[in-house]
């Protein structure tokens, strides 16, 4: 069962750091009010009597919204242990993982999680999809905390019968969520999840198509895993959609371009970015005008959900995460979004340790190499500043950048 | 042994024993196993980052060398994140003829045996179109009867090794090698003539601390050699290169299809599954049946899976009174000597 929590230290240090904090000057409204909800949601964790569920970032928070539960994501905690610089929590994953290869985002989360920094999980669920670090992790925090767990077993790739077994999967966790939390599922509100869900995509699609404008209308590093983290399926979820929807729209038609000095680059932006406080993205977009116009971890790929058959619709949700696509259709996919999105060059940031990701990244390269695209690989660690020297990151983007401008920036994809 | 360069029939090759190697055989290939060697994958790191499993980067290394340019095909297998770009990059190296890639579940549970029986369907349909041919149920069941026959034979030099010590455990670790790296029918013979004349010849047990040997992949058996020669005895293990390869037979009842679908999802699993506490329970009772006094637990670098499941299965064996040692390789030669030193000083605590 839940127990109160008498400290919570990761929001004292979240309130210090937003104090010491100057505000991103191109952040979106949305942004900003996405930001705000996920402190407000990480806050009613620790403060309310309603049950907490420990997921990752590819478990369909709809669902978790649906049961009543308030979500922690246990691999996004590493990004605000990054941010907020609580670096013990790494030094204390040590004590319970016998090497430190694993990725910081998963060792922030073990350290986190035995540390006992998060607020008490009623259950724990977690995907075997993509990071199957995760899915150990998971288990881990759950032992630690006593709390059940839950696995959401995704096959390797979309079909039919992938859907059919995920969907009964999610059915029964939907009804062992709702007994630990002590009540029936109330289908209704799963109705009206997914149904919330569907609207808040729909001014995504609207926000992806803007972004498409030369030059585009707000800076991309704000974007990144944004739809990874997000509380879908909530009418505050479809709030912030809309005001980034309109401020977008607003910027397009009023020709404000994402950076004061113009947009000079634009870029692909693939996996995750640094988040800690180093200011590389900013740096990147708005002292030297390259713009990151498109990224793969903020986009709502799935196609529209029926909100009449939930877990079905949840499961081809998952399913149809693009990372999930066989190689050759994932690089034809990306070369697609190049050309449609105009980029002029991709940066392919390989977080140490996410195997799934480094793991494609020769292939990625050849790809663009066949099809004249420059492409630079940064190899770094997201969440751990320690591990990713500053200077040599801004000096390998800054010789990115003259290619660019050697190569001629009118040679952008079209 | 062999070559299987030199098998009759054209081969397929795999790299995971979640493979169903009866519909390989049912098909009418050879079927082996793509392993590593100890040896630098440099090559490989042009291809594979250089953070993924040494076995992985291994296994790349084998193919760039040559070492499998007359394979058939190639049957993939979504174990773990590195084996799913291991795939990748194969087909984006070697070009193939023919590859193709299984989900397999990461649960023991009735409705993954389904899933994964749907799975094998899926393999069959592409293996006939592809090849132009029509797998029958009876193939199946010639497929199933030749790998019961590698496992019982398998089993059978087991329990001998464990009884008396015919041979060394490399030498044990080397014939296991060969079992899934070369034609099966010819090693089912080889091996059969082998205990015949090896039960005839028996010498007693030697003695040594009895030692089990856990983790993932094992293809060079080098750390027996080691644990040997510091005066343990590797009574047992769980290893995918080891028991876990042949430990339970294939059912010829039923429906063919649903048979291996069931010897594959419910076999002892590896750190792949998200089954710890079965694996925790698995070694617990290999300890007790084999009297050992200590486990090595042995992963290669960037292994995740067998990592952490390490961090769960290392403090049960802790709350448990058993000793155990964790060793960590990347396939190079000058990390033997560190081991060594390890393994040695555990060993000496054993004893
Ligand atoms: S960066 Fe990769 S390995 Fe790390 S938590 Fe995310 S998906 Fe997993
Ligand atoms: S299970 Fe471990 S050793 Fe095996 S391929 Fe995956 S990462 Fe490599």
């Amino acid at each position: 069962m839940k127990k109160a929590s008498e400290r919570p230290e990761i929001i004292r240090r979240m309130i210090e750091k937003s104090g010491t904090q100057e505000p991103d000057p191109t952040a979106l409204n949305g942004t900003l009010m996405r930001g705000m909800h996920l402190v407000r949601l990480l806050y009613r964790a620790f403060a309310e009597r309603r049950p907490v569920a420990w997921t990752n970032v590819f478990t369909p928070p709809e669902l978790i919204f649906g049961c009543d539960y308030i979500p922690f994501w246990l691999d996004g905690s590493g990004g605000f242990s990054g941010w907020i610089e609580m670096t013990e929590v790494f030094d204390h994953a040590d004590a319970t993982l016998p090497t430190r290869d694993i990725c910081t985002f998963l060792r922030a989360a073990v350290g986190g999680a035995t540390m006992e920094l998060f607020p008490p999980p009623t259950a724990v669920v977690c995907t075997s999809h993509l990071c199957e670090g995760c899915a150990k992790v998971a288990r881990i925090g759950a032992r630690h905390s006593h709390a059940e767990f839950h696995l959401l077993d995704v096959p390797l790739e979309f079909s039919d019968v992938a859907v059919a077994y995920v969907a009964n999967q999610l059915e029964s966790l939907a009804h062992k969520l709702c007994e630990l939390a002590g009540k029936d599922l109330n289908l209704d509100h799963l109705h009206k999840s997914i149904e919330l869900s569907n609207e808040a995509r729909r001014y995504f699609l609207e926000v992806y198509e803007l972004r498409k404008h030369v030059p585009t209308p707000a800076t991309g590093s704000q974007f990144i895993g944004m739809g990874l983290m997000y509380p879908w399926g909530t009418q505050i979820g479809v709030n912030i959609a809309k005001s980034l929807r309109d401020e977008v729209a607003r910027r397009v038609t009023d020709s404000i371009p994402a950076v004061p000095n113009g947009e000079k680059y634009r870029l692909m932006w693939l996996h995750l970015r640094p988040v800690f406080e180093t200011d590389i993205m900013t740096h990147l977009e708005q002292r030297m005008g390259a713009v990151i116009v498109a990224d793969l971890l903020g986009e709502a790929w799935w196609p529209e959900m029926d909100a009449d058959e939930p877990f079905r619709a949840l499961a081809m949700r998952m399913l149809s995460n693009p990372e999930l696509l066989p190689m050759e259709t994932k690089v034809e996919r990306l070369l697609g979004i190049a050309r449609d999105y105009r980029v002029d060059g991709v940066v392919h940031f390989l977080q140490w340790g996410c195997r799934w990701n480094c793991g494609q990244s020769a292939i990625f390269r050849e790809a663009m190499r066949q099809s004249d695209i420059p492409l630079l690989t940064l190899d770094g660690d997201a969440v751990d500043k320690r591990a990713t020297p500053y200077g040599q990151v801004l000096t390998r983007i800054e010789g990115f950048l003259e290619l660019l401008d050697s190569v001629g920036i009118s040679k952008r994809t079209n | 042994m062999g070559n299987s360069e030199t098998a009759d029939k054209p081969v397929l090759g795999w790299f995971c024993t979640y493979t169903p190697e009866e519909i390989i055989l049912a098909a009418g290939f050879e079927s082996r196993r793509i392993l590593g060697r100890t040896g630098p994958t440099a090559k490989a790191d042009a291809h594979l980052h250089p953070n993924l499993c040494a076995f992985v980067r291994a296994c790349l290394s084998s193919g760039l060398e040559g070492e499998h340019a007359k394979l058939a095909g190639i049957i993939g297998i979504d174990s773990c994140d590195a084996m799913r770009r291991l795939f990748d990059v194969w087909r984006a190296t070697f070009h193939p003829d023919y590859s193709h890639i299984l989900a397999m579940p990461h649960v023991q549970t009735a409705e993954a045996v389904e899933f994964y029986r749907h799975e094998l369907e899926r393999l069959i349909r592409s293996l006939n179109q592809y090849f132009g041919l029509t797998i029958s149920d009876a193939d199946l069941l010639r497929g199933i009867h030749t790998m019961n026959e590698t496992r019982t034979l398998l089993t059978r030099l087991y329990k001998l090794r464990r009884s008396s010590a015919p041979i060394s455990g490399t030498e044990y670790y080397s014939i296991l090698r060969d079992a899934m790296t070369e034609p099966k029918d010819r090693f089912n013979h080889w091996l059969k003539q082998s205990l015949e004349k090896s039960t005839s010849n028996e010498t007693s047990v030697s003695s040594g601390v009895n030692i089990i040997l856990a983790g993932g992949v094992l293809d060079d058996p080098w750390i027996v050699g080691v644990v040997e020669e510091a005066g343990g005895r590797v009574v047992a293990d769980d290893l995918c290169c080891g028991g876990r390869y042949f430990e339970k037979l294939t059912s010829t009842q039923g429906e063919p299809l649903k048979a291996i679908a069931d010897r594959y999802v419910l076999r002892a699993p590896c750190a792949r599954m998200s089954e710890t506490e079965t694996r925790v329970q698995n070694l617990m009772e290999l300890i007790e049946e084999t009297h050992a006094r200590g486990l090595i637990y042995y992963t290669v670098k960037f292994c995740d899976p067998h990592i952490l499941d390490w961090a769960m299965i290392s403090k049960e064996l802790q709350s448990r009174g058993v000793r155990a040692l964790r060793c960590e390789t990347d396939y190079s030669i000058s990390e033997r000597e560190r081991m060594r030193t390890r393994i040695e000083a555990f060993l000496e605590m054993l004893k």
